[in-house]
């Protein structure tokens, strides 16, 4: 029996500039530090937590897995990709806006995407002015949905699909977890857990939701869009949705 | 049924080389001064359309499917066509029963057109789905900017009554409503026997019943208070909204047979107060 001793000289890899710049971009853009409002929204967990069915980081981790595997998260992601592949043509782009808004089935989720969508948009425009993106904002009808202005936003900076999506599905996730750990409640260490558990969900995620037209989306979430529906007459609420 | 399933053990029996149907069904109201008049009624076998009760101003219209129910590989087309001003209801005579495909699924394919302050209720009854069942519905609205729907669907998975689980089976229903060339509505519910989504909590949460009210009208805003009210606090489980010009509930029931009565309050209630119409369920639902 012999062995082999494969031994292979590992060097660091090399990032071109350009994508340096461009990964820092959407650390901005993703991070919830970027002025969105995020963090006044838990897309609908006030109520759940508050009915009991989340309570715990087990609970909040699957919560946050169904939404990206068969909700709001896979719809996101969908619309993310199609606005993506669909800039410069910013009248595209504007279609699937509208159509991106029409999946969204409840009032407050509509004023999340919404609200957030617009910020994004703006926000971007102001920081990291493009041409691309003032005619995509001359050429939209409503104010556009999260998914359909982060996508074309990452789209018109150049930043890869397959690396923009899964930022842009982590954040969502993050944002989730984050209204977990303070309705809950959770330690801080403990959302951080559900985070790192959730990574290989947004990455499988992101895979599909890459692959998927908005013709050919679906979602399995009734119950989630309860809740949401719920929240706007909840008695007590922290949250705007 | 056993010889299918000798048949489907051994790999011969395929919903493609059973003898399958084609059932359509189109109708077109129109408005004819005071009062809306069926102007087209066609049917092919074995989808039937039963006759409104004449006089009505807004006339009812009962589908019924003479076969008794939906096979894998069968495919039913349903147009309905409401003219400018003209006012009607159409229901379903019985819940439809969709049985265990062998190996494709059944098709639905629902059209409904409303134009310009004209209005349409859209009430069939549930639409059963027996394990193995698979059912590929498509609903496609179009709308005209002040046009009136009144419509409610509800899905069961597997027969309740008779205790069945749905191990096996696949139900995909996709919704698509446009108001004034635009998209307003968009929804495509996709769920698979024994799929997570059944008990995760924020989809299925161990439900088996699913039922979806639209109102759309350009007063929808101004019903959204009268929808709740009508709701159950607790079970099943519900909540509404208004989104886009529309009106939409859901309601989540572990039990069939207490979420269809519910509905049928709701709908009762909700198109007395709203549409004109007498407060109750179409009177085929209560047979």
């Amino acid at each position: 029996m012999t062995t082999t001793i494969l031994t292979t000289m590992t060097t660091p890899t090399a990032i071109p500039m350009t994508e340096v710049a461009t990964i820092l971009r959407l650390q901005s853009w993703f991070s919830p530090a970027f002025p969105i409002g995020a963090f006044s929204y838990s897309h609908g967990l006030e109520t759940a937590i508050e009915a009991g069915a989340v309570h715990d980081r087990a609970t909040l981790a699957a919560w946050v897995e169904h939404l990206l595997t068969a909700g709001s998260g896979r719809t996101d992601g969908a619309f993310f990709a199609a606005a993506w592949r669909a800039m410069p043509d910013v009248g595209a782009v504007a279609a699937l806006a509208d159509e991106a808004a029409a999946w969204i089935p409840t009032a407050e989720l509509m004023t999340e995407a919404r609200h957030q969508g617009d910020a994004f948009l703006s926000t971007a425009r102001a920081a990291w002015p493009d041409a691309r993106l003032d005619a995509l904002a001359a050429a939209l009808s409503a104010r556009p949905v999260i998914s359909v202005a982060a996508g074309a936003v990452a789209a018109a900076h150049g930043a890869p699909l397959d690396l923009a999506l899964p930022l842009f599905l982590q954040a969502f996730a993050a944002n989730v977890i984050s209204a977990g750990v303070r309705l809950v409640p959770l330690g801080q260490t403990d959302g951080q857990r559900a985070i790192a558990g959730l990574e290989p969900v947004v990455a499988e995620a992101a895979r599909i939701a890459a692959a998927t037209t908005p013709d050919a989306l679906w979602t399995a979430t009734p119950a989630h869009e309860i809740y949401s529906m719920r929240h706007e007459t909840q008695y007590t609420r922290i949250f705007r949705s | 049924m056993h010889w299918m399933k000798a048949m489907y053990d051994a790999g011969l029996a395929s919903d493609a080389v059973l003898q399958r149907c084609r059932g359509v069904a189109r109708l077109r109201f129109e408005r004819r001064g005071p009062v809306t008049r069926v102007i087209e009624r066609y049917a092919a076998s074995p989808a039937r359309l039963l006759a409104p009760r004449p006089g009505a101003a807004a006339p009812e219209v009962v589908l019924a499917n003479t076969s008794g129910g939906v096979a894998g590989g069968d495919r039913f087309e349903i147009a309905v066509s409401v003219g400018p001003g003209a006012d009607a209801t159409v229901t379903g005579q019985a819940a439809e029963k969709i049985y265990r495909a062998l190996d494709l699924p059944a098709q639905m394919a629902t059209q409904l057109d409303v134009a310009a302050d004209a209005t349409l209720e859209w009430l069939p009854q549930e639409t059963i789905l027996f394990d193995g069942a698979q059912l590929q519905r498509q609903i496609s609205v179009t709308l005209a900017e002040d046009a009136r729907l009144l419509m409610a669907e509800t899905v069961v998975l597997g027969r309740q009554a008779h205790g069945e689980a749905f191990r096996d089976g696949k139900l995909q229903d996709r919704w698509r409503i446009d108001r004034a060339g635009a998209p307003v509505w968009r929804d495509a519910i996709q769920v698979a026997g024994g799929a997570p989504s059944l008990e995760a909590p924020s989809g299925f949460a161990g439900a088996r019943a699913l039922a979806t009210i639209v109102y759309a009208a350009p007063d929808a805003a101004a019903h959204l208070e009268t929808l709740r009210a009508l709701l159950p606090s607790a079970s099943p489980f519900a909540g509404a909204t208004h989104v886009r010009g529309l009106l939409v509930a859901r309601l989540l029931g572990d039990e069939a047979g207490a979420l269809k009565q519910g509905i049928s309050d709701i709908i009762g209630t909700f198109r007395g107060a709203v549409l004109d119409r007498p407060s109750r369920a179409p009177r085929v639902w209560l047979c």
